[in-house]
């Protein structure tokens, strides 16, 4: 609101007050139709608008002036200020200072410009009361309660209101100019339908705006133009875009002012031209100036400024490596396996890794490794990049347990001495023996040893025989037909022989008759099919030297060999026989010997000797 | 005329009862009066103001406090007007109305629109229209605290329709369209929380209401128990406007309503009445109550307050005063 329409205004509203507080009740205030009856079209958004610009103005009885900017109000001038007297209020009671502020039916009128205001005007003369808008008039029809619409008013003979919609509950929101306390107010409120009527203004037109308005955009370089709201509520075409500047706001101009050398300008946000710059260089180079850079793979490139102050073409790439930094290879290797390379830093391959890939199967597929025993069960492995077949197994110290533990494929060979649990089906331990270690030439004695059967299962009677070892093709130097049960066979177990239980093997041998001779036999207790008892101690060392003679000589049978320092030499006395049957080849009764006759050295060598070959039985007795 | 309006009033009251299926809802009866005063300003009198080029004012609304007084919020004379039960001095000598003047509380300012007192005395003053805030006032001490009520959900003032206290705060309702909590349980400022309609108070929940069609309300609501349910209220007159839907003891649901025929010129009413229907879980009518007073050119925010025992109280206007009215729970 201008400054000078409000003081063109506001002697209206004093004189209209003035007027009104001598009134009596019912009020009536001075009103004087404008003298042009027709009433002005409006929209109803243009109602809702001018009725918002309202709020928070004073209720000012007698009053229909405020100020507005678009659709909000300004309070620049002032709001006013509505002081109650008492408590009937207002009338007499009201005082107000300021010159803005309405009451309800002043409200109403501008609000409906119904004095041919101006679009713009929210100042004028103050119409008539409330009541009058409870019946028709030549601004207004009057309508059924229930019809109500947006932009109509709602009339008391008290008060009056802007209507603006219902609430979901039934309740209306509506701008009223409430009283002196509240002032001007916007707010959902209840309304007793039985004292308000409904008041709908005339020419209220359906369109986009108001017939007469006016609206203005900016155009162009800073220009403005203008449209005009017709009859029927529409906008008019854009008029011509005038008030232009000379350029756009942010663009620039330059000129020349030497090689390479240009000023610039820029449009100011008034649409002129800012001052032209100092000379400045305008290329992107000078002539001369150089530039390299990396290009491909490692490689490098440059280019040079030319006279039109641009840089030229990059020259070709050079200097490259086979290969771009973190770029990677794979490919496949062996049966089954894949590689990679990576490419370094400087654009050079590294090294091929490691072969590898995955289990064929995932690692499930049996098959037979080169290895017997229990090594042989394997799976097919990729190693390497290569199919092989990995024992499940690694091969181990052999035990004595009816496997081939060390994968050589002999079956407890080497007689281990380590026992498995459940121990294999035959298994033989020597506990005790009785050996001749020196006899006169021809002499006969006897050989006992004690087998305790550690193995699973019984030996059957007359089925474990003491056989010669294999390779024995001839009877032994030893050998007694009538002690024998065979040339080959020493003796025999007669009885079964229970798991656990010992049992003896006696037999007789015969000295040879060659004086120095030195006859080695090992004997291995042998199953009826000819297999050997394998392990723990299942054998014995015979080992008998013939007394006298200056050079013995020596039998050895099948595997055996001569031990060194048991040899005899020539001279040495035979041993003397202990006449003990408890003893481990010393003392043993069963032997015979000559009378009178003393190889005592020689009898020491051959019982260490004895003692030699027969150490696992040894450690075996002092380990119990 | 007024006794043909009653005999209308009466007949309509028991076309509402026949229409009802299933048990005969019971009525509440005639309510007791807990209240009368006269306009004016002396002790006991409330203050009305006359429009004149503006609306017309009485007290706009009334509370009742945990000692069992009742609060009218008497704005006009810029104070609360306390009024204390009679109790015995009932029984010895019967009075018409329940309760009596006890004494007033100036408040500051004439334009609060809703009151609430707290366990601690302290009163809670809405003035949604000229400070746009809630006032918070210790009648001992005369403190004040005043917080804005625009924010988050609240873009103007003239649209708060009521202040709901709830266990876990103070709700405004905004445009019957969704509430928003504004102060904590102790009525310190908090962080706002928006829900749609607005909040149950017998439990968590929400609480939806509006006109509907065939002049009818719809209005649905969810606790925590149950999934969301309906109802349509509709009686032999168009609900016209309502006037409180809320959420009673076991779980019953109120509602109040103002309901009205118009007369043939579509420009007055024939007929007009405020009534209440409470309703079960399973949507059945339990108890209804009507009420001859309704609304007046005399604007007030409040009309009908619901105890927590699930009686109703109507502020009612008359030529002559102010009178408070109670129908007991269902």
């Amino acid at each position: 609101m201008a400054a000078d329409a409000l003081a063109r205004v506001a002697p209206t509203a004093r004189a209209v007050r003035t007027v009104c507080c001598w009134a009596v009740f019912p009020l009536v205030l001075l009103f004087v139709p404008p003298a042009v009856a027709a009433t002005p079209a409006m929209t109803v958004d243009d109602i809702f608008c001018r009725a918002k610009s309202g709020v928070g103005f004073s209720y000012w009885w007698g009053g229909s002036c405020w100020e507005s900017s678009g659709c909000s109000p300004d309070y620049g001038g002032g709001k006013g200020k509505c002081t109650c007297t008492c408590s009937s209020c207002c009338g007499d009671c009201c005082n107000h200072t300021g010159g803005h502020g309405a009451d309800c039916s002043g409200f109403t009128y501008t609000v409906w410009r119904l004095a041919n205001l101006s679009q713009s005007d929210v100042c004028g003369p103050h119409g008539p009361v409330a009541a009058t808008y409870m019946n028709g008039s030549s601004d207004w029809t009057h309508e059924g309660d229930s019809e109500r619409k947006g932009g109509d008013a709602l009339a008391s003979k008290t008060h009056v209101m802007i209507f603006e919609k219902n609430s979901d509950w039934g309740e209306v929101w509506a701008w009223e100019a409430k009283g002196c306390n509240y002032g001007i107010v916007h707010n959902s409120r209840s309304i007793d339908w039985g004292s308000y009527a409904v008041a709908r203004r005339k020419n209220i037109v359906v369109g986009v705006c108001t017939p007469g308005q006016s609206q203005n955009e900016d155009c162009g370089n800073c220009g403005t133009r203008k449209r005009t709201c017709d009859g029927n509520g529409q906008w008019g075409a854009w008029g011509a875009c005038t008030g232009q500047g000379d350029c756009a706001p942010g663009s620039n101009d330059e000129k020349s002012c030497g090689t390479c050398m240009h000023q610039v300008r820029t449009c100011s946000g008034q649409c002129a031209w800012g001052a032209w710059s100092g000379c400045q260089v305008a290329g992107a180079c000078v002539p001369g100036d150089g530039q390299s850079q990396g290009c491909g793979n490692c490689g490098s490139q440059s280019r040079g400024c030319e006279g039109s102050c641009q840089w030229g073409g990059w020259s070709p790439c050079q200097g490259e490596g086979p290969c771009a930094p973190g770029q990677a290879v794979e490919e496949a290797c062996g049966d089954c396996g894949k590689h990679g390379r990576s490419c370094s830093a400087s654009c050079q391959w590294d090294d091929w890794s490691e072969c590898f890939g995955p289990d064929p199967e995932g690692g499930t597929l049996p098959c037979v490794s080169p290895l017997p025993g229990v090594c042989a069960e394997g799976r097919v492995r990729c190693a390497g990049g290569w199919l092989q077949c990995v024992g499940l197994v690694a091969p181990s110290p052999e035990l004595c347990d009816g496997l081939d533990n060390d994968c050589e494929g002999r079956t407890d060979n080497g007689e281990p001495q380590g026992l498995s649990d459940p121990p294999p089906p035959y298994a033989a331990e020597l506990e005790d023996a009785s050996l001749p270690a020196v006899l006169e030439p021809g002499a006969i004695a006897t050989v006992w040893a004690d087998f305790r059967n550690v193995g699973l299962f019984p030996w059957p009677a007359g089925e474990v025989w003491l056989t010669m070892e294999d390779g024995a093709e001839e009877p032994s130097p030893l050998y007694k037909a009538d002690s024998w049960a065979a040339w080959d066979v020493p003796a025999r177990f007669l009885h079964e022989v229970a798991p656990g239980k010992v049992a003896r093997l006696q037999f007789d041998v015969r000295a040879p008759d060659e004086p120095g001779r030195i006859v080695k036999n090992r004997m291995v207790l042998r199953l009826p099919s000819g297999e050997e008892i394998a392990c723990p101690s299942p054998s014995l060392a015979l080992s008998v030297r013939v007394a006298g003679g200056p050079n013995p000589t020596e039998d050895v049978g099948p595997g055996e060999e001569l031990a060194a320092g048991t040899d005899f030499q020539p001279g040495m006395a035979e041993p003397e026989l202990p006449s003990s049957a408890g003893g481990f080849g010393l003392g043993c009764g069963a032997s015979r010997t000559l009378p009178g006759h003393s190889d005592g050295p020689v009898l020491l060598l051959g019982l260490l000797l004895i003692l030699l070959s027969h150490r696992g039985v040894q450690n075996r007795t002092r380990g119990r | 005329m007024r006794v043909v309006v009653s005999g209308v009033a009466v007949l309509t009251a028991a076309l509402c009862l026949t229409g009802v299926a299933g048990a005969q809802p019971r009525d509440l009866g005639k309510p007791v009066v807990l209240l009368t005063a006269s306009w004016g300003q002396g002790p006991g009198q409330l203050g009305r103001k006359d429009g004149s080029e503006g609306s017309s004012l009485g007290p706009m609304s009334f509370t009742v406090a945990p000692d069992g007084s009742l609060y009218v919020l008497d704005q006009v004379n810029g104070r609360v007007a306390v009024f204390r039960p009679r109790g015995l001095e009932n029984k010895e000598a019967p009075q018409e109305a329940a309760y009596t003047f006890d004494r007033f509380i100036s408040v500051p300012g004439t334009t609060f629109e809703e009151i609430e007192v707290g366990a601690d005395g302290r009163l809670l003053l809405l003035d949604r229209l000229v400070r746009e805030a809630l006032v918070v006032l210790d009648p001992v001490t005369r403190d004040t605290e005043e917080l804005s009520v625009l924010g988050a959900g609240i873009p103007e003032g003239g649209g708060v329709m009521a202040v709901l206290v709830r266990k876990d705060g103070v709700w405004l309702d905004y445009g019957r369209e969704h509430s928003v909590r504004v102060l904590d349980s102790s009525w310190n400022p908090c962080e706002r929380k928006i829900v749609p309609g607005r909040p149950l108070r017998g439990e968590d929940g929400t609480l939806e209401a509006s006109l509907g069609v065939r002049g009818g309300a719809d209005v649905r609501y969810e606790g925590t128990g149950d999934g969301p349910r309906s109802l349509f209220v509709l009686d032999d007159m168009p609900v016209g406007r309502l006037i409180d839907v809320t959420d009673g003891p076991g779980g019953l649901l109120l509602v109040v309503y103002h309901c009205w025929r118009w007369a043939e010129d579509g420009d007055s009413l024939s007929f007009q009445e405020v009534r209440g229907r409470w309703y079960d879980k399973n949507g059945q009518i339990l108890a209804t109550l009507s009420s001859p007073h309704t609304i007046t050119p005399i604007e007030q925010f409040r009309e009908i307050r619901v105890l927590q025992d699930g009686s109703v109280v109507q502020m009612a206007f008359t030529p002559e005063g102010v009178r408070l009215l109670q129908w007991g729970g269902p």
